[in-house]
């Protein structure tokens, strides 16, 4: 019995249009993670509103959206958004879900970064009768910004390897095209290998880049 | 009737009080001190004199009482009354006539000299870029850092830190300057250089100074009135003369003899 267990020619004839499901998975995650940026500092800035209605609901969003399963969160937004007249692709409801889950994320990453810069700044600021959102755009934020990045690019990369999920509601990224790509041929080993590999690829690319960053702007 | 200045004052405290939880810092505090005067607040340390100057830079409320800036008020709390919500620009107008130097200097390390300095006039006061880096120039002048105009912060030694962090508080052009034990953090030869600035500023200048120090034999020079405080009361004021050589109190005597013998 003769059974080649990887098919190097096969695997090669797979690659262009894994490369197209990649292009898709890295749209997904660059995306999600724009809008789980800008979501999590909206979180962030709103929870050390003083006003409480303002803190209660950035503080039980936040709080929901870490304590439940992301898949659960995607599905909702899938089957949900249609009925409440809300038409997207499944691409723009994954990059939807994944952004809102990740920005509970990083809404406290960002607060972790708001409270390590010392009080005096706000002092100084506020004795130079500068504005509280000058103060916060140009004094505080910049120099809350650079201690957070390992932990802004560990979420990133988190984010990346969640995109498989998005298979679930019909996104056509690594996984389900792997996933078709095996049921046509009946060989899963080389497409599900090759995503593995993706994966694993632009994971440490990434990684690098985030030490880069980090190397640049950390003191 | 006939001095008017007598009558305006540029700071004027009424019965303020002023808790940290259980502890009263200031207990009925009542003070004023005319415009252009030099005036050093002395005491041991938790006597409540930052408290002082950072209600009057409006970074902490007070409890009840009074507080006059240039014969407006900034605060005015009944006793056992919610503080009144103030409004921002009310705040702001009378903050503008304030500024402030702080112990820990508080330059924003991600800005340069300049821009530290600029900051403000640009975005607050309003005027050009130009004009702005122009003045902050003089003003850097005035502190002997015009060399250090493209540093950033952390380029700097202590003393030239806290030089930049006056000419920054100079650039808004206040009526009144505060400053919070501005060599506490420093080296002594570092002190003496920012000592010099300030000794300069008071001698140049018309400003309203209230400073609280350490420095006995500075605030010596340095004032014209001296304000003993202990436990969040005003045991003694006057002229340093007078507080200095022939203290009334038996509490400034001691006090003067424990920081004097260990000077």
């Amino acid at each position: 019995m003769k059974e080649i267990i990887f098919d190097w020619a096969f695997a090669w004839s797979l690659m262009p249009e894994l490369m197209g499901a990649l292009g898709i998975t890295v749209i997904a995650t660059v995306l999600g993670m724009a809008l789980a940026m800008v979501l999590g500092l909206f979180w962030a800035v709103l929870r050390r509103s003083k006003n409480p209605v303002m803190y209660w609901f950035s503080t039980t969003v936040v709080e929901f959206f870490r304590s439940t399963p992301l898949l659960v969160q995607i599905y909702f937004l899938f089957y949900v958004l249609p009925d409440v007249g809300f038409r997207l692709s499944p691409l723009q409801t994954g990059v939807l879900a994944l952004g809102i889950h990740y920005s509970a994320y990083l809404a406290e990453v960002y607060r972790a970064g708001i409270d390590s810069v010392p009080r005096g700044q706000w002092e100084a600021a506020t004795a130079l009768n500068l504005g509280k959102f000058h103060t916060f755009r140009s004094i505080i934020f910049p120099q809350a910004l650079p201690p957070i990045i390992p932990a802004m690019g560990n979420y990133l990369i988190a984010m990346f390897k969640d995109t498989p999920m998005l298979s679930a509601i019909t996104v056509l990224e690594l996984l389900q095209t792997a996933k078709i790509m095996g049921a046509e041929s009946f060989r899963y080993i080389e497409p599900l290998t090759l995503v593995g590999m993706l994966f694993l690829i632009l994971s440490l690319i990434s990684a690098r880049m985030i030490r880069f960053l980090e190397k640049r702007y950390v003191q | 009737m006939s001095n008017k200045n007598a009558l305006k004052p540029a700071i004027h405290m009424q019965k303020v009080c002023k808790s940290f939880g259980k502890l009263a810092v200031l207990k009925d505090l009542n003070f004023e001190i005319q415009p252009s005067r030099k005036v050093a607040l002395i005491g041991p340390s938790g006597s409540g004199k930052s408290t002082i100057l950072r209600i009057l830079m409006t970074l902490e409320s007070i409890d009840s009482g009074r507080v006059m800036i240039d014969e407006e008020v900034l605060y005015e709390v009944k006793e056992g009354a919610p503080p009144p919500h103030l409004a921002e620009e009310h705040v702001s107008k009378i903050r503008a006539k304030v500024g402030m130097v702080f112990q820990s200097f508080n330059l924003f390390p991600h800005m340069s000299v300049l821009r530290n300095i600029t900051e403000a006039p640009v975005h607050v006061s309003r005027i050009s870029k130009e004009e702005a880096e122009a003045r902050a120039l003089e003003f850097l002048d005035l502190v002997g850092l015009k060399n250090k105009v493209n540093a950033y912060p952390a380029q700097l030694s202590g003393g030239q830190k806290q030089r930049v962090a006056i000419a920054r508080a100079l650039a808004m052009q206040p009526r009144i300057m505060l400053f919070d034990e501005i060599t506490s953090a420093l080296d002594p030869e570092l002190a003496a250089e920012v000592l010099s600035v300030l000794r300069n500023l008071a001698r140049t200048t018309d400003m309203t100074m209230l400073l609280v120090t350490h420095q006995m034999h500075f605030a010596q020079e340095f004032a014209d009135r001296i304000i003993f405080m202990e436990h969040g009361t005003i045991v003694e004021e006057g002229s340093p003369e007078k507080i200095f050589q022939q203290p009334k109190e038996e509490r400034t005597r001691s006090f003067l003899k424990t920081v004097l013998e260990a000077t």
